[in-house]
């Protein structure tokens, strides 16, 4: 079994698709979704087009049905309401209600197949109608001279009977049978099966015969097989109804079934009874269960038309969707957990060709690996570590697409760089019992996370070292496992150099994965660490205002860490709302498993989705998140906002740019390694003596997809070195374009009047793209390699 | 109506004119007609172009 095969075992623990329980329930097994949407919405002819379906006879139905549906509805629960969902006061409604009740009529071919029933009571009736609309030639024998058989003795207009009179049901069965055209033959008394079989006269005789005669009434031997008989090699024999003991409504139910049952016979030979499954594994998520009010029912046990809706929107859809209520990839993409396997397995298999298309890659590539699913899933089916490997595996195959992670993984390259990373202790230590590991992200969003948590730790204690490196993330998620090998390699020897110290993580998603991967290292959390070591006071002041924790979602399984940072908020003052969701269920602001280039439109629903939960303005403790957040316009602060005091706007810091979040790193290892090593680091200048003007405009619009500033520069230069430009007389503008890495960018430029000899040049426009542009460096023969 | 001006190749001086342009992603192909300098053969993506060629980027990505 392959890795990946033993992901999709655990599908088959999936109950999604079980039945509700009142659907389970029944025995016409009504399809409830379908029928109580329809009713909600006030459309009682295709509502009643649902339920005839089921129960072929409706009137009588809804008359007489015992509601077994509601045995096993949960708001019957005091708790949930205190009364099943009223589905027989529904039924009646759109009964009464229902303006086009004409059959349907099929039009497919006539069945060479001959069914004879013996009986017109409702189960003969309803295994007759049910085979003469698929068209199969059916012939009803009955003893006495009146359709409806025991409904005569219980057909008393009682409220017992739900009114049911003979009338009503010999109305029904002229309104239902009339598109069908079924000889009855009355008076005619089956004495022997042979009757029926061989040459009748008429032809060639029954392939099938269903005896419903009634209580009591001949069951030519049948009652004593446990299964149909042949007789002749060639006709199947059923017994049904109230025959076999059952009751009207089951007895109509068993007519049904066994039209199915002769069906199959007549398709595949298949002799047997009807297998009847009234149980259902259905489980429905916690959060579903609410208290709602039931409204009474009429007089007549009819719902009073003003509360239909009501009793409709009552109903809890019982079915299993922890998934869709939890995991944002079930619900963004309303694909469930069989279907996301079926994809996923179809774009792994080996042998796939060209031709057949791999539909999941971009759904892999779209887990925010929260690791909520197995944890909601009543089957713990583990979708997150399914896309992970499915990831390593499209890499392994050179099937995955390079632009979903190329962006973060240059981004990952620069952070562990000679530019940005520092891996020291402090100058005269040679060994460190601490260091700290701030992460990658944190200084690039804002460098005092970093320097002045630093300065902090070192007043603890002076021989903290200071571990500045990228902890592996993006190469994981990227699923390029060898590349992820060598990035862990030269994490364990950076930490060795250092002395093996305890590392103080201040990013939850860094835990994770240097628990994961480097697992001789001990680690404690930041916070945790701040408050074991004591003496921390919040700077910014809560002053009561109502704030919320956004845990996130690398905080699943740390309840001292997500204790302590609420501790120190409320420490400083503020007041702390739970989130709907938060704790053991958090969820992904996004920023996990690097989705935003492979669907930037599902990361913003994601996005939008988290910081919907609550108005309150959020305190989070994962730089990402902060960032995602104010991005969106959510207030948000990170708590080492509150213990330093940094952010004089209360959750409305204006977060950086990709470009600057560059050169924030930069200048936080300028800043660090002259402040705690007393060294001056070398400017990092561009290669070109172009300089660039970009307005803020722009510079957003870079940000957006992803365009470093200093690639468009090294376009521009590119340009004006080679003199490959285009000029746009119209607008006075030049464009031009160059390939860096895998990316193509095109800039659009003209230049500034400008005193001094630097050559400086506005940028009008840039923008980017995944394809190549091919054999433009040998177009026509004309050009070779070296000019471009 | 204005009369749009048409790019000029800056290093040839001359005016670009429809040509196809072969394009590579993830072992797809495809070809399009784009303004092209008819001498050195330098070619110039408008904005609009880039959008439709992502969609078609989009396309290959699912394939």
């Amino acid at each position: 079994m392959t890795d990946m095969e033993r992901f999709y075992e655990q599908f088959t623990g999936c109950i999604q698709k079980e039945v509700p329980f009142c659907q389970a329930s029944c025995p016409f097994h009504v399809d409830i979704f379908d029928f109580i949407e329809k009713v909600g919405r006030g459309a009682y002819d295709a509502a009643y087009k649902t339920y005839r379906n089921a129960v072929t006879f409706p009137a009588i139905v809804s008359a007489l049905c015992h509601e077994p549906c509601k045995t096993n509805c949960p708001r019957k629960e005091a708790a949930y309401g205190g009364n099943a969902i009223e589905l027989r006061g529904l039924e009646r409604t759109v009964v009464e209600q229902a303006k086009s009740k004409d059959p349907t009529y099929y039009n497919v071919p006539k069945k060479k197949q001959r069914t004879a029933v013996i009986g017109a009571g409702i189960s003969g009736l309803a295994c007759a109608l049910r085979l003469a609309s698929k068209k199969y030639e059916v012939e009803v024998f009955e003893a006495s001279d009146r359709l409806g058989g025991h409904l005569w003795n219980i057909a008393d207009g009682s409220d017992a009977v739900g009114g049911l009179t003979p009338e009503i049901f010999l109305a029904e069965f002229e309104l239902q049978l009339s598109e069908e055209e079924i000889p009855i033959h009355f008076n005619r008394k089956i004495a022997d099966l042979s009757e029926l079989i061989g040459d009748n006269g008429e032809g060639q005789g029954f392939d099938a015969i269903y005896v419903a005669t009634g209580a009591g009434g001949e069951d030519f031997g049948l009652l004593d097989k446990d299964e149909p008989i042949l007789l002749n090699e060639r006709t199947a024999c059923f017994a049904g109804g109230s025959l076999k003991g059952k009751d009207t409504i089951e007895a109509l139910a068993d007519g049904i079934n066994i039209s199915v049952s002769i069906e199959t016979y007549f398709k595949t030979e298949k002799l047997s009874y009807p297998e009847d499954q009234r149980t259902t594994k259905v489980k429905v998520d916690p959060s579903k269960l609410t208290y709602k009010k039931w409204p009474a029912l009429d007089e007549t046990g009819k719902i009073r038309p003003e509360d239909v809706q009501a009793e409709a929107e009552r109903c809890l859809r019982c079915q299993c969707d922890s998934c869709r209520i939890y995991c944002d990839l079930v619900s963004y993409t309303g694909k469930w957990p069989l279907r996301i396997k079926d994809e996923v397995q179809a774009t792994m298999h080996e042998a796939q060709t060209e031709l057949k298309g791999q539909p999941a890659k971009r759904l892999i590539n779209i887990c925010t690996h929260c690791g909520l699913c197995d944890d909601v899933c009543p089957a713990q089916i583990d979708m997150d570590s399914m896309f992970l490997e499915a990831r390593k595996r499209l890499h392994r195959m050179g099937r995955m697409p390079w632009a979903y992670h190329d962006f973060w993984l240059r981004d990952m390259e620069f952070a562990d760089g000679k530019w940005a990373s520092i891996v020291r202790t402090p100058p005269g230590v040679d060994k460190s019992e601490y260091a700290f590991f701030p992460g990658c992200q944190m200084g690039a969003s804002e460098p005092r996370y970093v320097s002045e948590t630093y300065r902090w730790l070192l007043s603890k204690d002076p021989t903290m070292a200071l571990f500045l490196k990228c902890c592996g993330t993006p190469v994981k998620w990227a699923g390029d496992e060898e590349k992820h090998a060598e990035t862990i390699y030269r994490l364990r020897k950076d930490w060795e150099s250092l002395g093996k110290p305890k590392l103080v993580v201040a990013c939850p998603t860094c835990i994770n994965n240097i628990c994961e991967f480097l697992p001789e290292a001990e680690l404690i959390s930041l916070y945790e660490f701040m408050e074991e070591t004591g003496g921390m006071k919040p700077v910014m002041k809560g002053e009561s205002e109502v704030w919320s924790v956004f845990d996130p979602c690398s905080s699943t399984g740390k309840k001292d860490l997500r204790r302590v940072v609420r501790a120190f908020a409320t420490d400083a003052g503020f007041q702390l709302e739970p989130l709907p969701v938060q704790e053991e269920h958090s969820a992904c602001c996004s920023y996990g498993g690097q989705v935003s280039i492979a669907n930037r439109d599902y990361a913003d629903y994601v996005i939008n989705k988290r910081i919907s939960e609550s108005d309150n303005p959020y305190i989070t403790y994962c730089v990402n998140c902060r960032d995602n957040f104010l991005g969106a316009g959510k207030r948000t602060i990170h708590i080492l906002d509150i213990l330093f005091g940094f952010d004089d706007t209360r959750g409305q810091a204006k977060t950086p740019t990709f470009s600057q979040r560059r050169e924030n790193r930069v200048a936080l290892k300028r800043q660090l390694l002259k402040e705690f090593w007393e060294e001056e680091m070398e400017e990092r200048k561009p290669e070109t003596k172009i300089r660039l003007k970009i307005s803020p405009e722009l510079q957003a619009k870079l940000h957006s997809e992803h365009i470093l500033e200093e690639e468009v520069l090294q376009v521009v230069a590119f340009c004006e070195e080679k003199g490959r430009k285009i000029l746009l007389a119209e607008k006075g503008t030049f464009s031009g374009y160059r390939q860096i890495g895998h990316m193509t960018y095109w800039v659009e430029y003209k230049p500034v009047e400008t005193d001094d000899s630097e050559k400086v040049f506005e940028l009008v426009n840039a923008y980017c793209h995944r394809m190549k542009i091919n054999l433009e460096a040998v177009w026509n023969g004309k050009k070779v390699d070296t000019d471009m | 109506m204005e009369k749009k001006l048409t790019p000029i190749c800056n290093k040839c001086q001359v005016e670009l004119a429809p040509h196809d342009l072969h394009f590579s992603y993830l072992d797809h192909n495809f070809r399009h007609k784009v303004l092209r300098c008819p001498e050195c053969g330098q070619v110039y993506l408008s904005e609009d172009v880039v959008a439709k060629i992502k969609r078609v980027e989009t396309n290959f990505e699912e394939k």
